[in-house]
């Protein structure tokens, strides 16, 4: 406890250094912005970014990139309430509603709501992470080969089941992930794999063509001519709007906490990201409410539930990312490959090996948070103008962004015209209803799997027993039997009974998603 | 967004064509996986890890293709959440988007990166159905001036910003 608050007062040191915070400043900046546009996402845009980290320091690199991934969030939900566009899908829940409240003239408020519960969700989310993350990463040292490998195991597949869409294609996505991570020649065996005499191959797939590729190109593919451009006449939000008043408050209160606490517990869950915490919290605060029949006309409660619980699970998110290197969404696993690239090993020696990385990104949550309340309560006005830059101006500069981010990565054309390729198949794999983030999980977590796999085996004498006899590699195999009956119960019991989720489901059907 | 974009293939189409394709794609990865030895359960050859991933590939295959098989055409519309992602494609745009990243390529061979910025935005931008040659050429040059300032000269891209095609 002593030491963690004592450690921090390091990361603090770091994270304020100039250069560090200007990095952490253009990350939160980046993120918000691209939360506001509608049509660029923050995979594609921390895939766009990654390039650009190469040349920096570590510490500096993953705070940009973190940066991106909160502040998205506060440009979210500005698109949500404003203008009933779920430009982000953790807000999508947040316009059911934020809009009402907008149309009754009171946006600013729910604004303005919306920006106190995302505070308060941060906070608590990174205080959690702070305690948290070095007593789970104390625990995960001493995980064997085995243990890491059922653990990641039950990662792939939490990702692969509980997000959205088909659970089975979801497996399929992690098992082509595995697939594409297996190419090139591999450092233990010293034998090429999967590169078709391609020397350009050799070295593997490259992290930044494959996300560039499937959330940047088959993005652009899939949105062009499809995204309406937007009117933002009569939005107009002045500073003093955004202050609630205190029957609101009183309103927004309670539903802020249990929202922070529903985001804390599905961050716990590999798998499940802020955008199932949102509804989940949406979904509480209907059923405790005397007045159920209100939500979805501009409850104050509605707004700030899914915000407060979004906010929570994006900081939570971080806690297995960085303690035991388990990422536990697409998103994490591009932070995580951004970290190998850097050459530092994601997993539990992380926090020992590197306190500068792990204390200095804490603080800088911190400071990027406070950043972004700065950014958006006198700024406001600005992104809601942002708005109005319309798709058919943004999409072209993004792809030749894409182009130049690809090649700079290894100064070599290949990668751009490999990405092309990833592009037109993950276009084509969008169209056939595969979801394509659980790729990236795979791409990143296969090779470290196949790693650990071996070492079990070699430590084990070749007994396949090892995965169940050792209590904490037996217990995740556990969570995956349990999780896989889950699934199918759940997949038995609704194909009977259509509406075995009552209050989820409808306002499911009822929000559009425009991006991962 | 706009209404009327149908779909190429039902929802029962669109699973088996996808588990077919699951299922090709493990038998392909088996195929490739024979290059490389097993080995034994202690000593695992290069060739054991994509043999597992292959059989798993090819088994989920064929649950996608029982599950289309077996289910009502209801029940298929559970998962498709998607429904207004994965229209028909607009060919227009798609066609000048690949288009746009070949020209990216090409430019970046032959001449460097100004104009591969500048070809690439521009015939990127013609995709949109209410580009107009005008703007699209605004945009490119823009892009270019700006891109070639902030990779070429503040980033320090390594590629010629500007040469001669085979002058060298």
């Amino acid at each position: 406890m002593i030491t963690a608050i004592h450690d921090l007062g390091h990361g603090f040191a770091i994270a304020l250094l100039p250069a560090n915070l200007m990095w952490c400043f253009v990350g939160v900046l980046a993120g918000n912005l691209v939360g506001v546009l509608p049509g660029l996402g923050v995979l594609s845009t921390v895939s766009i970014l990654l390039p650009l980290t190469f040349g920096m320091k570590p510490v500096a690199a993953i705070l940009m990139l973190a940066g991106i991934f909160y502040g998205a969030q506060y440009g979210g939900a500005i698109c949500s309430i404003l203008l009933n566009l779920p430009c982000h899908p953790p807000h999508a829940v947040t316009c059911l509603d934020g809009f009402p409240l907008t149309k009754q003239g009171k946006g600013g408020t729910a604004l303005g709501i919306a920006i106190l519960a995302a505070c308060m969700g941060a906070a608590f989310g990174i205080v959690e992470m702070t305690f948290f993350a070095p007593v789970v990463a104390r625990f995960a040292v001493d995980f064997g080969p085995a243990d890491i490998c059922s653990l990641m195991l039950l990662g792939l597949l939490a990702g692969a089941t509980l997000a959205r869409g088909s659970p089975m294609k979801g497996v399929a996505m992690t098992l082509l992930g595995q697939v594409l991570g297996l190419a090139g020649v591999d450092m233990n065996l010293g034998v090429p794999r999967f590169t078709f005499g391609l020397l350009d191959l050799y070295d593997g797939v490259e992290l930044v063509a494959l996300a560039l590729g499937l959330f940047g190109i088959a993005e652009f593919l899939k949105s062009v001519n499809r995204i309406a451009p937007v009117h933002t006449a009569g939005t107009r939000v002045r500073l003093r709007d955004l202050l609630p008043s205190r029957s609101e408050l009183r309103q927004a209160g309670p539903a802020m906490v249990r929202g922070t606490l529903v985001g804390s517990l599905c961050a716990m869950v590999p798998g499940t990201g802020p955008t199932i915490a949102s509804f989940i919290s949406y979904a509480l605060e209907k059923k405790l409410s005397r007045t159920p029949e209100k939500f979805g006309t501009g409850m104050v409660a509605g707004v700030a539930g899914p915000e407060a619980s979004t906010h929570s699970a994006v900081q939570g998110d971080f806690i297995p990312t960085m303690s035991m290197g388990i990422p536990g969404d697409s998103g994490m696993a591009l932070l995580l490959g951004a970290l190998m690239i850097q050459g530092i090993t994601p997993g539990p020696l992380l926090i020992a090996e590197h306190p500068d990385v792990f204390w200095g990104l804490i603080a800088s949550f911190w400071v990027g948070n406070l950043l972004l309340v700065i950014l958006n309560v006198p700024l406001i006005g600005i992104w809601v103008r942002l708005l109005e830059i319309p798709y058919r101006v943004l999409y072209p500069c993004a792809l030749c962004f894409v182009c130049i981010g690809v090649y700079s990565a290894k100064n070599s054309l290949f990668e751009v015209s490999e990405t092309l390729v990833f592009g037109i198949v993950g276009y084509g794999l969008i169209a056939l209803r595969f979801h394509v983030a659980p790729i990236l999980l795979g791409f990143v977590l296969g090779p470290r799997m196949e790693e650990n796999f071996r070492n079990a085996l070699a430590i084990s004498n070749g007994h396949l027993d090892v995965f169940v006899t050792r209590p904490m590699s037996a217990t995740f195999l556990g969570c995956c039997a349990v999780l896989i009956l889950v699934q199918l119960y759940a997949h038995l019991a609704l194909t009977r009974r259509r509406k075995a989720w009552p209050g989820i489901a409808p306002d499911l059907a009822g929000a559009p998603e425009i991006e991962e | 967004m706009a209404a009327g974009h149908e779909s190429l293939l039902s929802p029962r189409q669109r699973d088996l064509v996808s588990g077919a394709l699951c299922i090709a794609g493990g038998i392909g990865v088996l195929i490739e996986a024979r290059k490389d030895t097993i080995g034994s359960l202690d000593r695992l050859g290069p060739g054991f890890y994509p043999a597992v991933l292959g059989t798993l590939l090819t088994l989920v295959g064929v649950l996608i293709v029982a599950a289309a098989l077996i289910t009502t055409s209801r029940d298929a519309l559970r998962f498709d959440d998607m429904a207004h992602e994965a229209a028909a494609p607009d060919w227009r745009g798609c066609a000048c988007i690949v288009g746009g990243v070949v020209m990216f390529i090409v430019f970046a061979w032959l001449m460097g990166l100004a104009p591969a910025i500048f070809a690439c935005v521009f015939v990127g931008a013609l995709g949109d159905r209410t580009a107009t040659l005008r703007g699209c050429l605004i945009l490119a040059t823009v892009m270019a001036v700006a891109g070639t300032v902030l990779f070429g000269y503040l980033l320090g891209i390594n590629m010629p910003l500007w040469q001669w095609p085979f002058a060298s």
